[in-house]
C-alpha cells in the first residue's frame, strides 16, 4: 500500500471527520503560556510556532522558527486527565426509612478523540490499561472511555530536552496501537491507519499519495530524534537494582531535597493511585463514594488505624521510585515509566529520576531476584457498587469487639475479607470471621468511626458490602501436616473459618496447635469456639495474655513463649499485629520452621480493594490482591525494611 | 531421687553446654521439689536463697498492687528458672514478684550459696552457668520489653 | 434533642464566623439539624451554659481574659474544633511575638495602659486539647460544612493534611513556579483552598498554614536560587502562618541579623 498524505492545510477536515464520527476532540492548545490539553475548535487552536524549552523544575514556552503544529514535547497535562479524571464520583447511595440503596454513579461517556498522542503517551495509556482494564477487576469508566477513545497519534521528529522514551522503549515513533497516526514533515503530515475505525475516519480526509521519499525522511527524523534524547537511562534490570538497594545513601541524599509535594506523581501519566472519599448530606441520608487522584507522597496513602507505613519523605520518595521503575514489573508486567520526563520538569525543586537512578547504579550493591506478574483472571464489573446487606444477629465477644452474622449469600475461601460500608460514614477492609453459604460473620473491632459505626449496628440494619477479595489460608497445603496457627488479638478473626475448616475435616488435619494471645482474659475472642476446639483432641489450644489477674488460669506472657516444639514438618498460620507476627515467624524459624511454610495475613490501607487505588502496595504486592495472606519468605524482605 | 536429678538434667537444653563429669557436680547439689498448687516459692521482700528449673507444671510470677488486686506478670513452664536474683553477688536483692505453682509442679531446686561456690571453685561450669542464667535472663527481658509494647492495645 | 452546636469568638477578624454565614445554601439546614445555642457572631444571645455537643472556636488566645473563656468551653463541649489559623496557631497577630509588645503597645494604640494583651498570641490548643484543627485564613467553606456534617452523621472529616499541590495538579492549573517562575509556597501548605491563587496565576502564600512532613528547607532553597534574598524569603514564611513550628523555624534560619 501506498503511503498517503494530507495537506497541513486540510487539517480542518480531520476534525470535521471525528466530529462526524460523534467524536469531542482533544488535545494542545496554548494557554496560560503552556502548552496544555484541552478542547480543540479546529487547527487554530493548536500550538503552531510554538515549541518549550524544559530543564529539572522548570518550563517556558517559545516561538519555533517555523510554523510547525506539534513541533514541542509533552506537557504538565496528559491524557490521563481524561481517562482517568483527577475527581470522579463512583457510587451513590441512599438511606431511608431503613432501606438502604446503592447504585453506580452516572458516567459522561461522549467518545473522545484524542489528537496528537506521542509515543511515550500511547504508552502510558497502555499502561494505565494494564491497571484498570485488564486485570480481575474492571474499573467501568475507565473501560468505557478508554474503548471509545479515538486515538490519533502524532510522531516526535524532535526530541525535547528531558525526554528519555528511547531508553524506556516507547517511542519516539509510534509503531502501533493508534487509530490514525501522523507524522508532521512541513507541509504536510505523513498519515498511517492502525484500526477499522481509523480507517473510516481516514476515508472522510482528502487523502493523496504520499511524495516518494516521505516514509524515508520519517525514518530519518526518527532517528534523528533518537539520537538527541535529552536524558537516557539504562531500564532492563531496573527492578532487581532498586529492591537490591533500599538502604542505599541516595535516599537520604534525595530526600532532603523532595518536597512531598506529589507533583511528580500526578503528571506522571501512569501514576493510578487514589482515595475514596465519603460524602453526603447533614443528615446522611444521600451520600456518595468520590475518587481523587492520590500519591504516595501524601501522609494518607499509607496509613492504617495505629499505623503510619511511609511516615519520613525518604520513604515516599523510595516508594515512588522502586514501585514506578521497579515494583510495577512485578504487578503489571510492564515498566511504570515511559520515558516522557514530566516529573523532572514538574517538580518544584527539579529532582531528576535518571539522575538519582545513576547515583544508586553506581555504588549499588547485587540486584535482588523480584516476583513475576501475576496470571491473568476472568474479569469482575462494577467493583466499587456494594451489594446490600442486612444483619441478623450481634455477638458481643469483649468491650469493643463484636460479632455481626449478615445475611449473604457468597461462597469465600477462609482468609479472605469483604469491604463493608455505611453510607454517609466509610468503608473498610474487615475478614471474613466465618459462614455458611447463606450468611457470614465479621468480627470488628470498634478502633474509629467506620469500624465504631459497623460495631454499633443491631439485627436488622442495613449495611454495604463488596468482595471477597483477596488470598486464602493454604488449607490444602495444610493437608496430613501438623499446623501451627499463631494468633494476637483480633487476629484470631481472620483465623477462625481456617480453624472450623480443620475442625470439621479430621481426617485431613490430625494435629492442630492453636497459640492464642491477647491484652487480658477479657480481650478473649470466640470463647466457646476456644473451649469447643480445645475439646477435639486433635488440637491442642494454649491462651495467653499480656496481662491478668490472680484468677486466670492460663499463661501470662506473650505469645512467642508458646512457641515450643514445632514439628519440622508443620505448616505455620499467623495473625495479629505486625510486630507480634513479626516475633512469632522469627520464633517457628528458630525452633526449626523454613520461613516458606510460615504464612502470615498483612494490613495495609486499602480504599478499593480490587487493585486500582494502589494504597495497599507491599514492594511488587498488593495486599488486596496478592494478599492479605502471604508466604512469608515472600515478603520477608520488605517485613523488616522500615518505611515500607 | 539423685537419679531422678540426673535424667532431668540430662532432659534439659540449659545443661546441654556441660560435659558428663559438670553435669554429675552440679547435680549433686540439686534437689528435685514437688509442689501442690497454689504452694508458694517466693514471696515480695523477702531474700531468696535458691534458684529453680521448672520441670513439670507452671509457676506464676506476680506483682503485689497496693489497693488492688494481683496482677500476673508472667508464667513459667518447663525448663524456665525461677529466682535467678539468687545467683546476683551478695547483698542479694529481695524479690520483687511472687511466685507460686499455678498447678502441681516439680522443679530442680538448687541452694544457690552451693551454686555460687561450685561456679567460684570450678570456672569451666561456672561460666556455663552463668551464660545460661544469662541468656534466660536475657529472653526474659526481651519478652518483657514485648509485653510493655501493648501490642494489641489501642493506638490514639 | 438536636445536637447544640456552639461558636465562640476570641482575638480574630471574625472572617470564620463569616464564613460559616457564607454557607448561604446549606446553613438553613444546619440550623435545622442542629440548635444553634451560642453564636457570638449571628446573634447577641448569650448562654455560655453548656452542654455543647459542638463548638467550633475561632480566634486566638492574646488577652488574658480569654484564658479563662477557652477552659469553660473546653469543659462545657464534647467536641471543640478550632477554626482557621488564629485559633490554631496564634495567626497574623501573632507578628507581634517577634516584635518587642510594649513597643508595639504604644505604636498602635494612643492609651496603650487600657489594652490588656499577653505577650504572645497563642494558640487554643496551647491551653486545651482540641478534637480537631480547621485551617485557613480564612477556612474554607466547603471543608467547615464538612465538619460539621461529619460530626453530624458520625464519620472523620474529610480533610487532607496533603499539599496544595495535590488541589492544584487536580484543578489542572499550570503550575506557577515551574512554568513561569513564580515562587510559591504550595508545597509546604497544607490543602484545603483549592489551590485558589495558583489557579489566578499567583504563588500561594500558605494561608492554610504548613502541611504535615514540610520540607521548607527544600523549598527555601529553592527560592533563594530563584533569585530571593533570604531576607524575603523569610519575611514569606512569617506571614499568616509565621508563628506554626516548621515556618517559624525556617524564617529564623533564613533571617540574616
Ligand atoms: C485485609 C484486612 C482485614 C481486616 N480485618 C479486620 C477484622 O476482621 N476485624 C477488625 O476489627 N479489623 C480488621 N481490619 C482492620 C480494619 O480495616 C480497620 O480497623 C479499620 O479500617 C479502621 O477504620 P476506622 O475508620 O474505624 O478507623 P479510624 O481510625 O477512624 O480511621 C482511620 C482512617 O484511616 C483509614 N484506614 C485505617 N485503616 C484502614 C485500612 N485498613 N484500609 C483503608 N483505610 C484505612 C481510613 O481511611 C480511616 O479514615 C482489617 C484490615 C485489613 C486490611
Ligand atoms: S516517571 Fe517521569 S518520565 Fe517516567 S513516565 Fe512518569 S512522569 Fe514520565
Ligand atoms: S504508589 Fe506508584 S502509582 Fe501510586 S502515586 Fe506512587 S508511584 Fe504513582
Ligand atoms: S520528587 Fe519533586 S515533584 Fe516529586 S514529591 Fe519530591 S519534590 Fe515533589
Ligand atoms: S503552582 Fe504552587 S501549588 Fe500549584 S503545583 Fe506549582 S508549586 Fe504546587
Amino acid at each position: 500500500m501506498t503511503a498517503q498524505a494530507l495537506a497541513r492545510d486540510d487539517l480542518g477536515a480531520l476534525f470535521d471527520a471525528l466530529r462526524a464520527e460523534g467524536y469531542r476532540v482533544v488535545g494542545p492548545t496554548l494557554r496560560d503560556d503552556a502548552i496544555v490539553l484541552a478542547d480543540l475548535r479546529g487547527p487554530e487552536d493548536l500550538p503552531a510556532g510554538w515549541t518549550v524549552r524544559q530543564g529539572p523544575g522548570t518550563y517556558r514556552v517559545e516561538r519555533r522558527d517555523d510554523e510547525a503544529l506539534f513541533g514541542f514535547a509533552v506537557g504538565q497535562h496528559s491524557w490521563k486527565g481524561f481517562l482517568f479524571p483527577s475527581r470522579e464520583r463512583l457510587v451513590e447511595m441512599r438511606r431511608e426509612d431503613g432501606a438502604l440503596e446503592h447504585r453506580p454513579a452516572a458516567r459522561d461517556a461522549a467518545p473522545l478523540a484524542f489528537l496528537g498522542v506521542r509515543g511515550c503517551d500511547l504508552a502510558a495509556i497502555e499502561v494505565q490499561d494494564r491497571t484498570f482494564m485488564r486485570g480481575r477487576h474492571v474499573d467501568p469508566g475507565y473501560d468505557a472511555r478508554r474503548r471509545a477513545a479515538f486515538v490519533v497519534a502524532v510522531d516526535c521528529l524532535e526530541a525535547g530536552d528531558l525526554c528519555f522514551c528511547a531508553s524506556m522503549g516507547t517511542g519516539p515513533g509510534v509503531e502501533r496501537g493508534f487509530d490514525l497516526r501522523l507524522t508532521e514533515l512541513g507541509p504536510r503530515f505523513l498519515v498511517a491507519v492502525g484500526s477499522a475505525r481509523g480507517a473510516s475516519v481516514a476515508a472522510r480526509l482528502p487523502l493523496r499519495a504520499a511524495p516518494a521519499g516521505d516514509e524515508r525522511r520519517r525514518r530519518d527524523g526518527l532517528d534523528d530524534a533518537r539520537a538527541h534524547m535529552g536524558r537516557t537511562m539504562q531500564a532492563d534490570d531496573l527492578p532487581g537494582l532498586l529492591f537490591g538497594n533500599l538502604d542505599h545513601p541516595r535516599w537520604d541524599d534525595v530526600a532532603a531535597r523532595c518536597l512531598a509535594c506529589a507533583n511528580c506523581t500526578l503528571v506522571c501519566p501512569t501514576c493510578f493511585c487514589f482515595s475514596v472519599e465519603t460524602v453526603s448530606d447533614l443528615s446522611g441520608t444521600e451520600a456518595r463514594r468520590d475518587r481523587a487522584w492520590d500519591s504516595c507522597f501524601t501522609v494518607q496513602h499509607g496509613q492504617i488505624h495505629g499505623a503510619t507505613f511511609r511516615p519520613r519523605i525518604k520513604d515516599r520518595y523510595r516508594q515512588w521510585l522502586t514501585h514506578k521503575l521497579g515494583a510495577w514489573v512485578s504487578q503489571f508486567g510492564v515498566s511504570g515509566c515511559t520515558g516522557c520526563g514530566r516529573c523532572i520538569a514538574w517538580c518544584p525543586v527539579g529532582i531528576d529520576l535518571t539522575e538519582e537512578v545513576a547515583a544508586i547504579r553506581a555504588t549499588s550493591r547485587p540486584a535482588v531476584a523480584m516476583p513475576p506478574p501475576p496470571a491473568p483472571a476472568p474479569a469482575v464489573r462494577e467493583p466499587m457498587v456494594p451489594a446490600t446487606a442486612r444483619v441478623t444477629a450481634v455477638r458481643r465477644e469483649t468491650d469493643d469487639v463484636v460479632t455481626l452474622r449478615i445475611a449473604h449469600e457468597i461462597a469465600f475461601r477462609p482468609g479472605q475479607f469483604h469491604m463493608l460500608g455505611l453510607p454517609a460514614i466509610g468503608e473498610v477492609p474487615i475478614s471474613i470471621a466465618g459462614g455458611d453459604g447463606r450468611s457470614v460473620d465479621h468480627t470488628i473491632r470498634a478502633v474509629g468511626a467506620v469500624s465504631g459505626a459497623l460495631a454499633a449496628l443491631e439485627p436488622g440494619h442495613a449495611l454495604g458490602i463488596r468482595g471477597p477479595f483477596g488470598s486464602a489460608w493454604p488449607l490444602e497445603a495444610c493437608v496430613g501436616r501438623p499446623v501451627v496457627v499463631v494468633a494476637g488479638g483480633v487476629g484470631l478473626a481472620p483465623l477462625r473459618a481456617a480453624l472450623d475448616t480443620m475442625a470439621a475435616r479430621p481426617l485431613d488435619y490430625p494435629s492442630v496447635r492453636l497459640l492464642y494471645g491477647a491484652r487480658t482474659p477479657a480481650d478473649l475472642l470466640f470463647t466457646d469456639d476456644l473451649q469447643r476446639w480445645a475439646a477435639d483432641p486433635r488440637f491442642a489450644v494454649r491462651v495467653t495474655v499480656d496481662h491478668a489477674g490472680a484468677d486466670w488460669r492460663g499463661d501470662v506472657g506473650v505469645v512467642t513463649r508458646l512457641i515450643t516444639d514445632v514439628p519440622p514438618d508443620a505448616v505455620a498460620l499467623v495473625c495479629g499485629p505486625e510486630m507480634m507476627m513479626g516475633f512469632s515467624v522469627r520464633a517457628l524459624c528458630a525452633a526449626g520452621l523454613p520461613a516458606e511454610r510460615a504464612y502470615v495475613s498483612m494490613e495495609r490501607n486499602m480504599a478499593c480493594a480490587v487493585a486500582h487505588c494502589g494504597r495497599c502496595q507491599l514492594g511488587p504486592y498488593f495486599v488486596c490482591r496478592d494478599g492479605p495472606v502471604f508466604r512469608f519468605d515472600r515478603i520477608a524482605r520488605l517485613f523488616d525494611q522500615e518505611g515500607f | 531421687m539423685q537419679d531422678g536429678v540426673a535424667a532431668a538434667m540430662e532432659s534439659l537444653d540449659l545443661f546441654r553446654q556441660l560435659t558428663e563429669a559438670q553435669r554429675r557436680s552440679l547435680a549433686a547439689l540439686a534437689r528435685l521439689e514437688d509442689l501442690p498448687q497454689d504452694a508458694v516459692l517466693l514471696r515480695t521482700g523477702e531474700a531468696s536463697a535458691r534458684l529453680w528449673v521448672v520441670l513439670e507444671g507452671r509457676v506464676a510470677l506476680s506483682l503485689d498492687v497496693p489497693g488492688a488486686v494481683e496482677a500476673l506478670l508472667l508464667t513459667l513452664g518447663r525448663g524456665e528458672l525461677v529466682g535467678w536474683s539468687s545467683m546476683l553477688p551478695a547483698p542479694r536483692p529481695r524479690a520483687v514478684a511472687n511466685a507460686r505453682a499455678l498447678e502441681p509442679a516439680r522443679l530442680l531446686a538448687f541452694d544457690a550459696g552451693d551454686l555460687q561456690r561450685l561456679c567460684e571453685a570450678d570456672h569451666e561450669i561456672g561460666w556455663v552457668v552463668m551464660r545460661s542464667v544469662l541468656a534466660a535472663v536475657g529472653r526474659r527481658l526481651t519478652e518483657t520489653r514485648l509485653q510493655l509494647l501493648d501490642v494489641y492495645g489501642k493506638r490514639p | 434533642m438536636k445536637p447544640r452546636l456552639a461558636v465562640i469568638k476570641l482575638a480574630s477578624c471574625d472572617g470564620c464566623q463569616v464564613t460559616l454565614l457564607d454557607l448561604e445554601d446549606e446553613l438553613l439546614a444546619i440550623g435545622e439539624a442542629l440548635d444553634v445555642a451560642h453564636f457570638t457572631e449571628a446573634s447577641s444571645r448569650f448562654d455560655p451554659d453548656g452542654p455543647f455537643d459542638l463548638t467550633l472556636i475561632e480566634g486566638s488566645v492574646s488577652q488574658p481574659r480569654q484564658i479563662p473563656i477557652v477552659r469553660h468551653a473546653r469543659a462545657m463541649s464534647k467536641r471543640l474544633v478550632a477554626i482557621g489559623a488564629c485559633a490554631n496557631t496564634g495567626g497574623l497577630q501573632a507578628l507581634r511575638n517577634w516584635a518587642n509588645h510594649e513597643e508595639y503597645l504604644s505604636l498602635v494604640y494612643a492609651r496603650p495602659e487600657y489594652i490588656e494583651t499577653l505577650a504572645e498570641s497563642k494558640p487554643v490548643s496551647e491551653l486545651v486539647p482540641v478534637d480537631f484543627e480547621l485551617n485557613g485564613c480564612p477556612p474554607d467553606r466547603h471543608q467547615l460544612l464538612e465538619v460539621i456534617t461529619a460530626f453530624l452523621v458520625g464519620r472523620r472529616p474529610n480533610i487532607r493534611s496533603e499539599s496544595v499541590c495535590l488541589e492544584c495538579k487536580r484543578a489542572g492549573h499550570v503550575c506557577v513556579h515551574v512554568a513561569y517562575g513564580i515562587p510559591c509556597l504550595g508545597p509546604v501548605t497544607q490543602a484545603g483552598c483549592g489551590a485558589l491563587c495558583p489557579g489566578k496565576r499567583r504563588g500561594c502564600y500558605s494561608c492554610f498554614g504548613p502541611r504535615e512532613n514540610a520540607n521548607t528547607g527544600s523549598l527555601a532553597d529553592d527560592l533563594e536560587r530563584k533569585g530571593l534574598p533570604p531576607a524575603e524569603v523569610a519575611r514569606r514564611f512569617r506571614l499568616i502562618y509565621g508563628w506554626a513550628p516548621p515556618f517559624r523555624a525556617e524564617s529564623a534560619r533564613r533571617e540574616k541579623p
